[in-house]
């Protein structure tokens, strides 16, 4: 995967030092940490809005910031799209004004504005005002307004939380077809990561300044400390799953990996649009709510019943957890009074029990 | 007692004239200065700023005549300033048509220098962060977002500096003396039609001219900031 963004920086604020060093590619990832830990701090550094104490930071390959070397190039012209937490469009300004603001007269690299309006949906919303649009509609002409001032790479500081927590959701397709239809790399922030999850597999763990990990979810929950960081996070297993077959007669349809190693049973009714065999989701399911049994069961309403063999098992702040491999990494949460009793150990294989409504679907 | 109340003299058409375009041109040269100080007092540290801020507010609290001659040591025709100005342009400055714009300026400078400040200190600099990201250079960023957002206060502070003109007595007799159709604007005006006994209606019909204009302005302070309120929300 293309670097896009490299940075190794470093800056003094007050008592907490921020300590970090990534290099990160194409495609959207999720930067998790709890509040507090350096999450904007970092991004502000990046996007050039504080200086750092030392390090450098590359974009696209061009050194943008370099202490050493004395470059900085000023926040406004480093074509870093910054979607804030608080939104901040122009209250004075026309919904297209505010699209139009940072849009240069030929440049190559300006996306069409037509094209941004259109895959956003926020034509109709364009002679208004700011303070007309609903939460999730100024968040969105956020979104176009950075892309269209020419930005090398979007980076957006909690977009869950401006707005309701029903309406959360909704700006996930959003940004899912932004990174597809211009092939913008995408930084997301949040301290909440099943909301992260549900818009990425690529994650970053940040804590007390620094970086514990970068890497794919399903990679990262083979390190304890990282279980450990995001475990008060509400912790979750994220499945990249296709739509395989549909089971009309149970009104279930069945979801299966690339390699079709792995299948799950959902309920047709998750299904909040049309669905198609082949359809790219997203399926989330907590640890807690999945059991193990060393058998299959029968005479059982669970529709889900997936063969494995675990390949860790752990405990951290008292809670004991497996990972079962059943092709792809399973992560359960289980008693240490159930670990003694079944015997459980590394190679012993298990049945991961779950019921269809205790997935999370994102289409 | 009051005779004619509605037909005015030359001399007093004269006045009014006058007053409005000492007015007009303090309010056009005052307010980018104050646009511009106002600015750095809200936005930037500064070594010995505390007192560049009591120093321009020192109109604000002197009493006018004080200001009219300390006006009148600096620009007086023997005076450092005067001297200047008379040798190489032969501009006499003090007693003239400019030397009452210029007493308008300077008693109208801090308050509409602080209005200014204040609207500007109250611009979200969020917003200003926001645009820098988008690629605005920091005078498009003043231009196109601290500037506007800042408009009601720019606004308040032109009418502040067009009504305290209109109303301006004390430095202007002072530093630019009570000349009629040069530099005897309304108050002057009305301050010497009350020496005279018998001209009373006089002095009347200045009077309702002057409540009138600073009620227009006033008016229209209000209007326009209403307007203002309203596009934004």
């Amino acid at each position: 995967m293309k670097k896009v963004l490299e940075f190794d920086i470093r800056k003094r604020l007050g008592d907490f030092q921020l300590n970090v060093q990534a290099a990160i590619g194409d495609g959207i990832t999720g930067i998790y940490g709890p509040s507090g830990h350096g999450k904007t701090s970092m991004l502000n550094a990046v996007a050039g809005l504080v200086n750092p104490d030392v390090g450098k930071i590359f974009l696209k390959d061009i050194c943008v910031y370099s202490s050493n070397k004395h470059v900085n190039i000023p926040v406004h012209k480093r074509k870093i799209g910054y979607v804030f937490q608080d939104i901040r469009l122009f209250p004075h300004l026309s919904v297209a004004q505010n699209l139009r603001y940072g849009l240069k007269k030929n440049d190559m690299h300006s996306l069409g504005y037509h094209e941004v309006v259109d895959v956003l949906q926020i034509e109709h919303l364009l002679a208004k005002k700011p303070s007309e649009c609903s939460g999730g509609e100024r968040q969105r002409i956020a979104i176009g307004r950075a892309l269209l001032s020419g930005a090398q790479i979007l980076i957006m500081d909690e977009p869950f939380s401006a707005v309701d927590i029903h309406l959360r959701n909704t700006i996930i397709p959003f940004l899912n077809a932004v990174n597809r239809r211009f092939r913008i790399p995408m930084l997301v922030v949040s301290h909440d990561l099943p909301d992260l999850l549900s818009l990425t597999d690529q994650l970053l763990l940040l804590k007390d300044g620094t970086i514990k990990a970068l890497g794919r979810f399903q990679d990262l929950l083979q390190d304890e400390d990282n279980i450990g960081i995001m475990k008060d996070a509400g912790l979750y297993n994220v499945f990249s799953l296709k739509v395989f077959a549909s089971l009309p007669q149970k009104n279930m349809v069945l979801l299966s990996n690339e390699m079709a190693t792995f299948q799950v049973q959902i309920l047709l009714q998750s299904f909040l649009q049309k669905f198609e065999i082949g359809k790219p989701v997203k399926v989330l399911i907590r640890p807690e709510d999945i059991s193990v049994s060393l058998r299959l069961v029968d005479q059982i309403s669970l529709r889900n019943q997936i063969q494995g063999r675990i390949v860790k098992i752990f405990t951290r702040n008292g809670l004991s957890f497996c990972l079962v491999d059943a092709g792809e990494k399973v992560l359960v949460e289980i008693t240490e009074a159930s670990k003694k009793n079944m015997n459980l150990e590394i190679g012993t294989t298990v049945y991961c029990l779950f019921k269809s409504a205790a997935l999370k679907i994102f289409e | 007692m009051f005779t004619d109340l509605f037909t005015y003299s030359a001399a007093e058409w004269d006045a009014i004239r006058l007053s409005l375009k000492v007015a007009l041109l303090c309010t056009l040269f005052v307010l980018p200065v104050a646009v511009g100080i106002g600015w750095l007092l809200a936005r930037k540290k500064f070594f010995g700023k505390a007192f560049v801020e009591g120093f321009l507010h020192l109109p604000l609290v002197l009493p006018p005549v004080t200001v009219g001659y300390i006006l009148l040591v600096i620009f007086g025709r023997n005076a450092w300033l005067g001297a200047f100005f008379y040798e190489h342009f032969g501009w006499q400055i003090a007693f003239s048509f400019p030397a009452a714009v210029i007493a308008a300026i300077v008693v109208s400078f801090p308050l509409v220098t602080r209005s200014i400040r204040l609207s500007i200190e109250l611009v979200d600099k969020n917003y200003e962060e926001a645009a820098r990201t988008l690629g605005a250079s920091n005078t498009r960023v003043f231009f196109s977002v601290t500037l506007p957002l800042a408009l009601p206060g720019v606004i308040s502070g032109a009418i502040l500096a067009f009504a305290r003109s209109l109303g301006e007595f004390g430095a202007t007799i002072s530093f630019a003396g009570n000349i009629a159709g040069e530099t005897q604007t309304l108050p002057l005006a009305i301050f010497s039609s009350m020496q005279v006994p018998g001209q009373e209606s006089s002095t009347m019909r200045l009077v309702v001219v002057s409540i009138i204009l600073s009620l227009i302005a006033m008016i229209g302070a209000e209007y326009l900031n209403r307007k203002i309120l309203n596009r934004k929300t």
